[in-house]
């Protein structure tokens, strides 16, 4: 039977949104390698590159923001590392850079803490679009400082008490394993005590220097119970705030519409790593591109992996026919470092359990 | 006259959602097609010239080749607006 014939039509579409669900566009920007700290569950395995010159890393900040202009987004981007402030002089041109372009919402700066001092809080202050400045801890003192190295527990309580004082508003992200899982509630009652505002929460994925620790992963029954208890915890707590938009947090309550969330991948993100190569998130480290030599719309519309990430049909187990395709879809780098297939179901995921 | 569609153009369709688009890697621009444009876009692709591609939709559509002519010559007024083609004199 013959198709109906229709006019052939053409018609331009002003912003992206028939390809993202979200009207903002985030860039996890590692602009340099370098890190003063050997945290044992990083995910980075070469701490060697200094990364991209001033005049290169300005250039793509430009494409970047032109590209979330001609979308008709909201970008954000998160300056990290490696540790960024070791470039700190570049951090703060970027900044200024990201002040004067009108379609950037915010900026956070993820960093270890330990370089920042008087001088860089007297300049962070000069700039707007900063957010928050984000810091990592694993735990109370004596589990953090296994981690993160002897002393930072305090050396990042520190910063957080110096910059809260000085008026920025300061994250916390804790990377859950097994050899923390039961501090998550406790930090988070610490970080009530020194002003941190948001409390963010995410799954150990071992990767470059933690790739032999896998070990360290949670169950998906272990992973139930901290996201249980985390949710009756931060349901009623305003300081910190726990940012419960991470996948398989919908599962605790589907009528919940402030939990929960759609993996980024392909969806309303990119990550840029120091060298310029371009990965769909930073734990997924399958590299689309190179932002010096590919547009990031040549990346962005063109790369087969995005699109296979864009269809659910292309999911598989338990994911595929999972009713919280819309809010969730499992962590698609958790799915690729524990069974080397990133379309595969999220291994941490409880639904359906036997 | 020959037409040739840009290098910079990328033509998907999304299985997943059955939609069609053009997008311009240069310049960011994204277009929605409909599955006539589509399959005139990939016969401008495969270097196809206008007679060939109004010939293979009339008759697979079974509509008159006028009609696809005039069609045809929309959707490149179109493209040209945008400078998403170039044509050449033979």
């Amino acid at each position: 039977m013959l198709s109906k014939y229709k006019f052939a039509e053409v018609s331009l579409m002003l912003d992206n949104h028939e390809l993202d669900h979200q009207n903002e566009f985030y860039f996890q920007w590692h602009i340099t390698d370098r890190c003063n700290l050997r945290c044992k569950h990083c995910y980075h395995d070469n701490y060697q590159q200094m990364g991209l010159n001033i005049s290169q890393l300005l250039k793509i900040g430009e494409h970047l923001c032109d590209a979330i202009k001609n979308w008709g987004k909201i970008g954000s981007f998160s300056i990290t590392g490696g540790e960024p402030f070791i470039r700190k002089d570049d951090v703060m041109q970027l900044l200024d850079y990201f002040d004067n372009r009108e379609e950037i919402g915010h900026v956070d700066i993820l960093t270890n803490g330990t370089l920042i001092d008087q001088q860089i809080i007297n300049d962070l202050k000069r700039y707007k679009k900063i957010r928050r400045i984000q810091f990592s801890l694993e735990g109370l003192e004596e589990t953090n400082d296994k981690i993160r190295g002897n002393g930072s527990f305090d050396v990042i309580t520190s910063k957080i008490k110096q910059l809260t004082i000085m008026g920025f508003k300061t994250s916390v992200m804790m990377t859950i394993a097994k050899y923390n899982k039961d501090e998550v509630i406790p930090l988070a009652e610490k970080l009530a005590e020194i002003g941190v505002e948001y409390f963010i929460l995410d799954r150990f994925i071992p990767e470059g220097q933690s790739a032999d620790m896998k070990k360290s992963v949670l169950d998906s029954i272990e992973i139930k119970e901290i996201y249980q208890k985390c949710y009756s915890y931060f349901k009623n707590t305003l300081k910190p705030r726990m940012l419960l938009y991470r996948t398989l947090f919908c599962l605790l309550n589907p009528e919940d519409k402030h939990i929960g969330a759609i993996c980024s991948v392909g969806n309303n993100a990119l990550t840029i790593m120091p060298n310029g190569d371009v990965f769909p998130c930073r734990r997924l480290p399958i590299k689309l591109g190179n932002i010096l030599k590919n547009s990031v719309y040549e990346i962005w519309y063109t790369h087969p992996l995005l699109w296979e990430f864009r269809d659910p049909n292309n999911l598989k187990g338990k994911c595929k026919h999972c009713e919280y395709i819309p809010v969730c879809r499992g962590c698609r780098a958790f799915a690729y470092a524990i069974t080397g297939d990133y379309l595969e179901a999220d291994p941490q995921c409880w639904k359906d359990n036997n | 006259m020959s037409i040739e569609l840009s290098e910079e153009i990328y033509l998907k369709h999304d299985e997943g959602t059955d939609c069609y688009y053009l997008f311009c890697i240069s310049n960011g621009k994204h277009f929605s097609l409909n599955k006539t444009s589509y399959d005139i876009l990939m016969f401008l692709k495969m270097g196809k010239d206008k007679q060939e591609i109004a010939e293979f939709i009339s008759n697979h559509y079974n509509i008159t080749l006028e009609l696809c002519k005039k069609d045809i010559d929309a959707l490149i007024d179109v493209l040209k607006e945008n400078n998403l083609l170039t044509t050449k004199e033979i």
